[in-house]
Formats: C-alpha cells, sequence, structure tokens
C-alpha cells in the first residue's frame, strides 16, 4: 500500500532537486534505506525526440543547472561523431575551459552546502562568495551565469579575447589562494573532522561492485576519471593529476574535491597558455545520418553518459541521460547502512546529490508502525543537536 | 493595532519557503546567491524558514513535475494566511524548455495561484531580489487579494 | 584485470558474435536475446565491474537493450533486442548489481521486463501513472483533467 508522504517543507537550501529517503530505523542507527527518486523526473528524453538538433543543445543544458555544460559537451559530441565531424581545436579548447571552470564553480558550490549540512555556515558563505569569481569568468565568456549556450554542433559559439583570457587567469590566482585557505580547514578544522572523519565508509570493491563514481569513488582510492582514461575535448593536451585518497569516508570527499580544484586551475592555466588559433566552429549539416554514439566526460560528479541513437533526420531518435547522481545511489543505499541518523545529511551530501535534495526524509521505527515524516532541515537539525551533545559544536 | 503591528513585522522580514518543483536547479542556485553576502537579501529582512506553517511567502521554481502536482498543493494550503507566491524563472511561469514534456504540468499557477513572476533562465540573484523586493512593497501597500 | 583486446576476443570466440569497433575505444556486440546473460557473465568473469548505464530503445519493430560497460579506456556496448509481444531479457543483477536501478528504468518507460530482478518497481514515474510507457514510439499521451 502507498505510503503518503506529507510534505512538511523542502528546506535544504541549496535546493536541489527533491528526492525522497525511506529510512529504517533502530534505535538511532540506519538499518535500511529506500530511495526514492522521480520529483524531478521531466520527460526530456522523450521532449528531444521532437526537438531539432540545435534545439535540443539549449534543453540538454537544463537537465541539470549546476553540471549542464558536461551534458551539452556529451551531446554535441556524439552528434559530431556521428557526423564524422572534428571540432577546430581552438574550439575544442575553449570547450575544456568552460568544463573546468564548471568543475570549480561545482565544487565550491558544494564545499558550501556541505559545510552547511554540518552547521557551518560561515564556510557556506565564504565559498559561495569566491564562487562568484567564478560565476564572473562563465558570464564574461558565454555571457550568461547558469546555462552558457556555448555549444554549436561543430564548435564553440563564442571566441575567448586576450582581455578575457586574462581574467581567467586573474581569477585562477585569487582562487589559488583562496583554496589553499579551505584546504587547511578541511584538513584541521575539528568541526569538519569530528562530522566527516571515519563517516560514510564506503570501502572500494563495494564502490567498484555498485559502479559509483566521481569523487566518492576516489575518495575510496580508486583512481578512475574519464579525463585521464578516456580524454575528451583538449584533456589529452595538458597535464594533471587524477586525486585519490584512502580514507574511504566523507572527509576523504571533501579532500578529493579540494584539491581537484587545484587541478582545475592547472589545466585551466595550460589551456590559456597553450590556446591555439583559428576557427571556433566548423559548419555541420542539420540532418544526422543513421548511426548511434556513446559519449562520456568526468563531470564534477562523476562519470556522465549519453547515448545517441539517429535516423537521418534533424531530430534524435533516441537519446539517453545517465547523471552521475543516479549512479552513486547504490552505493549511497549501502554507505548508510549501520550509520547513526545523524550521520545521514552529510553522507548523502557529500556524493554531491545532483538530484537531491532530499526535501522529505521518511523514518520507519523497526518494530514500529508506521513512519514518522521528517524534512531535511529537521534532520539536519537534528543531527546537529546530535553531535552539539557529543561536545561537537560547529 | 497589535494586529497590524504583528503583520507588519512579517511582512518586513517575510519567512520564505522555498519550493523546488522539479526545476533543473539553475534558479535555486541563483536564489541562493541572491542570498550570499554580495547580493544579501537578508538584508532586506528576507529569510529561508522550513515550514510552510510559519510562511509568508511561497518561492517556486520548476515546470512542476508530475510527482510534485499534490505536494505543491498541499504546501500551499498549509500556509497561513495572509500567503504569497513568487514563480522564479521561465519555467514555473509556462514550463519553459519542458514546455509539452510528459512529466511536466507545466507552470506553477495552473496548480495553485501566483503572485509574482521573476522571468529569467535562471533570472540574475539581483532580479530575484528585486523581484522580491517589489512583492513587498506590494504586500505592505495592501496586500495582493 | 584482462585488456580490453582479450575480453573482445573472449566475448567473440564464446558468443560466436562479431564485435564493431565503431571508433577508438567504442566497441559494439549484437548478441540474440538468449546470450544477453551469457556475455554478462564473461564480462564479469573477466574482472569487468562498471556498467555505465543501460539503455532501451524502441526500434519500431522491436525492442532494444544495450548495456554500456566501461571497460579500461574503451566503452562496450552490448545490444540485444526483444520482441514486442514478449518484452523480456533476462537480468544482469546477479553479476552487476549497479544494474538495479538501469532495469527498473527499463520498465517504467519502455515495459521491458528484467526477469529475475529481485524489486522491479517504478523508477522515476508516479506510483499512480497509468499513461503507458512514454518512449515507446507508439505511446500516445493521455488527455489527463486539469489538477487546477
Amino acid at each position: 500500500m502507498p505510503r503518503v508522504r506529507l510534505p512538511i517543507g523542502p528546506q535544504h537550501p541549496a535546493l536541489k532537486e527533491p528526492e525522497s529517503f525511506m529510512i529504517t530505523l533502530d534505535g538511532e542507527q540506519v538499518v535500511d534505506v529506500d530511495i526514492r527518486i522521480g520529483y524531478t523526473h521531466r520527460g526530456i528524453e522523450k521532449l528531444m525526440e521532437s526537438r531539432s538538433y540545435i534545439q535540443n543543445l539549449y534543453l540538454v543544458e537544463r537537465i541539470c543547472g549546476i553540471c549542464s555544460y558536461t551534458h551539452v559537451v556529451n551531446f554535441s559530441q556524439n552528434v559530431e561523431e556521428i557526423l564524422g565531424l572534428t571540432i577546430p581545436p581552438r574550439a575544442s579548447y575553449l570547450r575544456t575551459l568552460v568544463l573546468e571552470l564548471e568543475r570549480l564553480h561545482s565544487h565550491f558550490l558544494w564545499l558550501g552546502v556541505a559545510g552547511h549540512e554540518i552547521g557551518f555556515d560561515t564556510f557556506f558563505m565564504y565559498t559561495w562568495e569566491d564562487r562568484e569569481v567564478v560565476q564572473d569568468l562563465l558570464e564574461d565568456i558565454s555571457g550568461n551565469r547558469v546555462n552558457y549556450a556555448y555549444n554549436t554542433i561543430g564548435g564553440v559559439r563564442r571566441d575567448l579575447s586576450d582581455e578575457q583570457k586574462k581574467r581567467v587567469l586573474d581569477g585562477m590566482d585569487y582562487l589559488e589562494k583562496r583554496t589553499a585557505y579551505y584546504k587547511e580547514v578541511a584538513i584541521h578544522e575539528s568541526t569538519i573532522l569530528s562530522r566527516a572523519e571515519g563517516v560514510g565508509i564506503l570501502k572500494p570493491e563495494v564502490g567498484k561492485r555498485l559502479a559509483a563514481v566521481g569523487p566518492t569513488i576516489r575518495a575510496s582510492g580508486v583512481a578512475v576519471d574519464i579525463r585521464k582514461d578516456d580524454p575528451y575535448a583538449s584533456y589529452a593536451d595538458v597535464s594533471f593529476d587524477v586525486i585519490t585518497t584512502d580514507s574511504c569516508d566523507v572527509l576523504g570527499r571533501i579532500v578529493v574535491r579540494v584539491l581537484e580544484v587545484f587541478e582545475c586551475i592547472k589545466i585551466i592555466r595550460q589551456l590559456m597558455e597553450k590556446l591555439p588559433a583559428g576557427d571556433i566552429v566548423v559548419k555541420a549539416p542539420r540532418k544526422v545520418p543513421e548511426g548511434e554514439s556513446v559519449s562520456h566526460t568526468e563531470a564534477p560528479r562523476g562519470e556522465d553518459i549519453h547515448y545517441l541513437h539517429a535516423n537521418g533526420t534533424e531530430k534524435p531518435d533516441r537519446y539517453k541521460v545517465r547523471t552521475p547522481t543516479m549512479a552513486n545511489l547504490p552505493a549511497v543505499a549501502e554507505m548508510l547502512k549501520g550509520v547513526y541518523l545523524a550521520d545521514v545529511p552529510i553522507i548523502v551530501a557529500a556524493i554531491d546529490p545532483c538530484m537531491g535534495c532530499m526535501d522529505r526524509v521518511m523514518l520507519v521505527k523497526k518494530e514500529e508502525q508506521p513512519g514518522e515524516r521528517i524534512s531535511w532541515d529537521q534532520l539536519r537539525g537534528y543531527a546537529n543537536r546530535w553531535y552539539a551533545e557529543r561536545g561537537w559544536l560547529a | 493595532m497589535f494586529k497590524g503591528l504583528v503583520k507588519w513585522a512579517r511582512i518586513k522580514s517575510p519567512w520564505i519557503l522555498h519550493m523546488n518543483c522539479g526545476s533543473c536547479n539553475g534558479c535555486d542556485i541563483e536564489i541562493l546567491a541572491a542570498l550570499i553576502p554580495r547580493m544579501d537579501a537578508e538584508r532586506f529582512g528576507v529569510l529561508l524558514k522550513g515550514s510552510p506553517r510559519q510562511a509568508d511567502v511561497m518561492i517556486c521554481t520548476g515546470p512542476v513535475t508530475k510527482q510534485m502536482t499534490e505536494r505543491l498543493r498541499r504546501i500551499y494550503d498549509q500556509m497561513p494566511d495572509p500567503k504569497f507566491v513568487v514563480v522564479v524563472g521561465q519555467c514555473g511561469s509556462s514550463g519553459g524548455i519542458y514546455a509539452g514534456a510528459y512529466g511536466v504540468e507545466g507552470g506553477v499557477d495552473k496548480i495553485i495561484p501566483v503572485d509574482a513572476y521573476i522571468p529569467g533562465c535562471p533570472p540574475r540573484p539581483e532580479a530575484i531580489a528585486d523581484g522580491l523586493i517589489k512583492l513587498l512593497a506590494k504586500i505592505q501597500k495592501g496586500g495582493s487579494e | 584485470m584482462t585488456s580490453v583486446e582479450q575480453l573482445i576476443t573472449r566475448l567473440q570466440d564464446s558468443l560466436h558474435q562479431t564485435v564493431v569497433l565503431k571508433r577508438p575505444r567504442r566497441y559494439f556486440l549484437t548478441v540474440p536475446r538468449e546470450q544477453l546473460h551469457e556475455a554478462a557473465v564473461i564480462l564479469a568473469s573477466e574482472g569487468v565491474q562498471h556498467l555505465s548505464t543501460i539503455t532501451g530503445r524502441d526500434t519500431g519493430t522491436a525492442l532494444e537493450v544495450l548495456y554500456h560497460f566501461f571497460v579500461n579506456d574503451s566503452v562496450v556496448t552490448v545490444k540485444t533486442q526483444l520482441p514486442r509481444e514478449d518484452p523480456t531479457v533476462d537480468s544482469i543483477m546477479d553479476v552487476f548489481p549497479s544494474a538495479v536501478l538501469y532495469e527498473r528504468e527499463l520498465l517504467d518507460l519502455l515495459g521491458i521486463t528484467a526477469r529475475g530482478h529481485p524489486d522491479l518497481r517504478r523508477l522515476v514515474l508516479p506510483d499512480e501513472w497509468r499513461g503507458g510507457y512514454p518512449l515507446r514510439k507508439d505511446w500516445k499521451p493521455i488527455q489527463e483533467e486539469s489538477h487546477a
């Protein structure tokens, strides 16, 4: 019989798409987790079948407003592959630039959100202020802060001037200093350590078996990064490290993202230094011949994979998108088993759920009937109080 | 007089409930960005609150997916009067880029009454703050009924 | 884990099917439905663990299921077709537990049943959805009453 969920109110300030967790408790510990999704199911894949490829660039971008460009790149790459198009090197570098800027904004966003989850709101304010530097650059380059409309099939739509290049590099200098500070905080600040160290363990064997992706699995020592393993755009032209830690916990996921910020900066500097001259686009036909292709990228959250089946018309016959957060859901469910309820918010937040928030949680106490509904805000409040009682104040 | 004072106090610092009705998050992030130091809607007395029972204003984003329809209606019903609804973004206004998709209703006003629309895809934080302030002014002038 | 080339050789030899390399690092293997599970077992036995996702597609005449695996540096896609009158396929969850959500999505949006999946529920459509399988080509939206 379907449970009726009375929504008590969406909370999470970084209100990402609503998601629902059904948690079975024994005392204060989680025994089982069922994650319900679908609150953001809009029907995009079907809609794409009635839009032209060019129109779909704008739709695909809005699958997610945080890592939107990675979807656009996957889409463009799929279409270009079937068309047999090679985009000009300058366009490829510019795409890589925007991909890395997106990773920067996304990681800063997440750091703030993670801080907020454990009651560390000052951290949220600082990181989001710094994130504005990236947003300004994105707006400078593309014309918009979110949803950049930067690609076309065959290349990119806007070129980068020397002044813009300089502004990008200045932005990187600033962010590098700020991130050095965040690194210190992440490693030494007891508020974070007490809530993140040893919490939300994901053993590498489990992570691999459940096909977890991104920083979530890299924090368990698994060095998978599609930019390195199956390079796309201009990643083969730049040198950078794949960041892993061995701690397998939430702290590891924080550290991985902070260190990845340094790698983003490193990559962007190389891209600016080596930016080739030339065109930014090659002409692409409107109709795409019969064919299929698979493209995947390392989005900020992990592997984002797209599949296209084309049928010789102006519209895709079938387009499939699997976002990174979806790939991490089975691992999250596993990570939550056996943990204290108070650890649930930060463990879930640590996968950087793009679908997610978790605006309502349902607790089902073992041996009792029926579930009590609480909101994410209440759960966060409970978690922070639980830790405060034990002497770990935010 | 006391009632008037309470109403004035609440409206001066409206408690805002944020409702994501299936949005891509673009608008939600910009709403938040409106709160950070640079934009700082808090300066204008705007606070994000949790429970619908304490909220004055509901900010909605998203085209309203089928799974969110009942929830949206229920939360709206739980809010006490006077209450106001602001839609942020194209999707909440008309379905936006998802108009015609099978999973969406196609706009918040298909489900509940809306008092103000802040268009954009997404609108900038300044536009969101500006829209909220204009709504506050409208409320102070005498409600939107 | 074996190299991708060795894996491809093993797949071809055991299943007697040809693997097509559409472009570097993109392999496609089409198998009849009866061999799908065996293909999954072979992949798992060679150490492949990362199932990226499963795509379902209505070709118009049949339903096609594509399993995308990320192996070292390549994407290996295994495809199979199912008749419309019997849109079922063996679940591969016993060897790839990460198929859990993807197989549910196949049912939800295309009406494809992965036999043996322990918990085949809807994934993304509302529980009360009676509108059919949206990703089918012959799907027509039902005119629902307005909720307003």
